[in-house]
């Protein structure tokens, strides 16, 4: 089984905004960027499934834009990464301001099986 | 030896999901005491009671390997009563040396938690002898 969960998440998340993984490689606001930490599950028979810790940072001028993009990226990832492939689960959200740049951290377990 | 390596086998399938096969085997013993035994008990050792604890996650939909036992596949098992309730089964490392015998499902049980995985647990008891066998597991 390959992993794809940070493929997955791209893909949905640069329907609506640059997407970047790690660093911006703009300066134009609005963007975003995600970090994806993947752990494999072992069962006797080899890896049972994937689970990652996918955080997303929405980088706007104000912060109802980043939370319009924020809503945005949460219910296609919602609707789009369930069922026997993906499961995902919100477990934080908040805004955060540094220097006049407003942003959205969005954080998930996201569960890749086979 | 990791433990990936020791394989139980129910038939000639093995779990769907399997993270964990104990196996325990208990001597049984009956204690005498005479006057010649100054106060200590002997202690004889007339059987053994042989189980197996097996867990794993939790799968409904078979991917293709007809070489597993699937969670519904253990319930209806686990259900059967008399001799319909009888299973043949193998345990052993790959390479070493395999033991086995006729065994009954004496408990079943399932954990679903909100945020975790749903896995599933297994309690088999020996019925009559637990002894090596020829054949090696291919697992």
């Amino acid at each position: 089984m390959k992993e794809s969960i940070g493929i997955k998440v791209n893909e949905i998340a640069s329907r609506y905004v640059d997407f970047y993984l790690a660093e911006a490689e703009t300066e134009s606001y609005p963007y975003a960027v995600y970090t994806n930490s993947v752990t494999p599950f072992y069962t006797k028979d080899g890896i049972h499934h994937y689970e990652s810790n996918v955080v997303i940072t929405i980088y706007a001028q104000d912060l109802d834009k980043a939370d319009r993009i924020a809503e945005q990226i949460h219910s296609a990832i919602t609707a789009e990464m369930r069922g026997r492939q993906f499961s995902s689960r919100l477990k934080s959200s908040y805004p955060d301001c540094v220097e006049g740049v407003w942003s959205r951290e969005l954080s998930y377990t996201i569960k890749q099986f086979g | 030896m990791e433990g990936y390596n020791v394989a139980l086998k129910v038939g000639d399938k093995t779990l769907v999901g399997r993270t964990q096969d104990d196996l325990t085997i208990s001597a049984l013993t009956k204690e005498s005491i005479t006057k010649d035994e100054k106060g200590n008990k002997i202690s004889v050792i007339t059987g053994h009671d042989v189980s197996f604890r097996c867990a794993g996650i939790m799968e409904v939909q078979d991917d293709g390997a007809a070489s597993k036992l699937m969670r519904d596949d253990i319930i209806e098992m686990s259900l059967k009563t008399g001799t319909a309730a009888e299973i043949e089964v193998t345990y052993g490392p790959e390479g070493g040396a395999i033991y086995g015998g006729k065994a009954v499902i004496t408990g079943y049980s399932e954990s679903t938690s909100a945020e975790g995985d749903a896995t599933y647990s297994l309690d088999i008891k020996i019925s009559g002898a637990f002894t090596k066998k020829d054949s090696v597991l291919n697992e």
